[in-house]
């Protein structure tokens, strides 16, 4: 146990790493042999302390999830393959409940019949093992949230976990103080331009 | 156990707090324009922007709103291990990170009654500071 009710499996892994992101236009985009994949919605959204009164039953994601679904036309229901921010496991469960795929409450029990693993769950997600099981470089958790969400459209996931006919990822990151001061940024992205 | 206590050093905004502090007692700033109570200690209301505050005696009662026990954590602290670290709602409406003493730490529970302690505080050169505002149960009547 290192902090009730956390075991140390519950908590993130630290690791070096890194990342980085090539956001063209659509006409760049055509031209290139590589596979392009369209940003469909995003948004982002900043905790702030409550004025004293924290309320730590949710994250940001509860404004950054409607804004990034509200964009891009789809609901939940709609999504194929998700990339959560996972320092640890708790962080996953509210953030879960926060974007809509679950009721408030409900995340333990949404994820506990084993619906987040790949490639068949309801809802397979951090197919690179997640920073729970594979890598958290410092303060860059999300960078490698987008690139494994990134390679499940482009079907260049580990084969054993990409999930067939993916056509619709979301990628998400926790920033600051989990509970108090956390920023969260949700975004959705599609297969094709 | 004793828990690490590292002083804080007092500016204007805060004195009255530290000075309550100093004599055991829980001082807190209201806003004078909408009432509310605010934490942490300040003469601006985060909730109406007004400057305007007076400063009265808190109860010091409480109760957690949420805690785990720390078992692991590196540096200073963990020499202090298993120790309480909480959310308490105090009765006026902020809600304070603290910890919970004189206690066991596999006791305390969300929901339970605590009342407020000042503790001895030093400062990096270990000079005596202000007191430092830790939670305590209160036993059921
Ligand atoms: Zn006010």
């Amino acid at each position: 146990m290192i902090s009730d009710p956390l075991h140390r499996l519950d908590c993130c892994v630290i690791t070096d790493g890194g990342g980085a992101m090539v956001i063209v236009s659509e006409a760049v985009a055509s031209q290139l042999e590589r596979h392009c994949v369209p940003i469909l919605g995003t948004g982002s959204f900043v905790k702030s302390s409550q004025s004293g009164r924290i309320d730590l039953t949710h994250t940001g994601a509860v404004r950054s999830g409607p804004l990034a679904f509200n964009e891009a036309e789809v609901t939940p229901d709609d999504i194929d393959y998700v990339s959560i921010y996972d320092s640890f496991t708790i962080t996953v469960l509210i953030t879960l409940e926060d974007l809509g795929f679950c009721e408030r409450g409900a995340g333990g029990h949404f994820v506990t019949d084993g619906g987040l693993q790949a490639p068949h769950g309801k809802l397979p997600f951090n197919t690179d093992g997640g920073g729970l099981c594979n890598n958290h470089p410092a303060n860059r958790g999300g960078m490698t949230k987008v690139i494994e969400a990134v390679r499940q459209l482009r079907n260049e996931a580990n084969a054993a976990l990409q999930v067939p006919d993916c056509e619709l990822v979301l990628a998400h990151g926790t920033g600051g103080s989990l509970a108090t001061r956390s920023a969260s940024s949700t975004m959705i992205l599609g297969r094709s331009l | 156990m004793t828990l690490p206590a590292k002083a804080a050093e007092p500016n204007s905004e805060n004195l009255r707090f530290f000075e309550g502090a100093e004599q055991g007692r829980l001082v807190l700033p209201r806003c004078t324009a909408c009432g509310f109570v605010i934490w942490f200690p300040r003469e601006i209301c985060p909730e109406c922007g007004s400057q305007d505050v007076d400063w009265f005696e808190a109860s010091g009662s409480g109760s957690i709103y949420s805690c785990t026990v720390t078992r692991r954590i590196p540096g200073s602290w963990g020499k202090s291990t298993p120790f309480v670290l909480a959310y308490v709602e105090l009765d006026e409406g902020p809600r304070v990170m603290t910890n919970i003493v004189d206690c066991d730490p596999e006791q305390v529970a969300i929901g339970d009654r605590v009342e407020a302690v000042f503790e001895e505080a030093t400062d990096r050169d270990g000079n005596p500071g202000p007191p430092l505002l830790r939670f305590r149960p209160v036993e059921a009547q």
